[in-house]
């Protein structure tokens, strides 16, 4: 399956929405994008999970870089995400409480602003 | 009438592969009537098996995978054939902001058993093993 990288703007933030499953296969091509956005100065992210269908360790690894990409840069990076298979390796791997999760991305911008 | 599907694959150490396999197994369970949740964990648990794999690869290396589902369980058994590697080395870290080693604290999170197996002359083996649940659309001969 494809992986789906689309970037739109809401409310100030860049909204990265993401389709598809993320793994040690499709990974590099997420970290990429993410870097790309982080270049362009796109410093205030909101990461869309509710297209992704997988998500393992190699992926978290690559949310982690992009958080700590943008905390140096005075950013922010925050997650939608709402299915439960999802949330279930956030949580086994305590990363709940490293990332601000949101049910919808209007949630964030809201929480955010 | 006790049954058993034995898969078994022999691929180039790429990553590419990863998904590859995990969708043979996850078909393999989906149509032995195995609960969408329980089949992922599953899935979570094999590419990250097979991940480990792949990060420890030499160029031109293969590895096995063996997925081995019965009526309770399923086996999976993740192998290369390369010079193995430090199984402390995978070790969890707690570490928020690390960016890698979150796989095994998952395979064990997911899986009942884990054992690994690592040898300088025959490479490293990562056995798991998962208790299954099925629901409603069990096969008629798998019985009630």
């Amino acid at each position: 399956m494809d992986l789906g990288l689309d970037v739109s703007e809401r409310n100030g933030y860049t909204v990265l929405a993401v389709r598809g499953e993320v793994d040690v296969y499709t990974a590099p091509r997420f970290r990429e994008r993410l870097i790309e956005l982080v270049s362009e100065g796109k410093h205030r992210i909101i990461i869309d999970l509710e297209g992704v269908d997988f998500l393992d360790s190699t992926g978290l690894g690559v949310l982690v870089g992009g958080l700590k990409r943008l905390r140096s840069h005075d950013g922010d990076l925050l997650l939608v995400c709402t299915q439960s298979r999802i949330l279930k390796v956030f949580e086994i791997t305590g990363l709940t409480k490293v990332f601000s999760i949101y049910d919808s991305v209007d949630d964030a911008v809201g929480a955010a602003s | 009438m006790a049954i058993e599907v034995m898969l078994a694959l022999c691929l180039p150490q790429d990553a590419s592969t990863v998904p590859f396999a995990r969708h043979i197994a996850r078909y393999a369970m989906e149509e032995l009537g195995v609960t969408p949740d329980c089949i992922y964990d599953v899935e979570v648990a094999l590419t990250e098996a097979c991940a480990n794999v792949i990060r420890h690869a030499e160029s031109d290396d293969e590895y096995e995978i063996q997925v081995s589902i019965g009526e309770d369980q399923c086996e999976l058994r993740v192998k290369d054939t390369g010079r193995g590697f430090d199984v402390e080395s995978l070790s969890e870290r707690t570490d928020g902001s690390a960016e890698r080693g979150r796989g095994v604290a998952l395979m064990r999170a997911l899986v009942d058993t884990i054992n690994f197996d690592s040898d300088p002359e025959s490479g490293t083996v990562v056995h798991l093993v998962k208790r299954l649940s099925f629901g409603r659309s069990r096969p008629s001969f798998l019985g009630e």
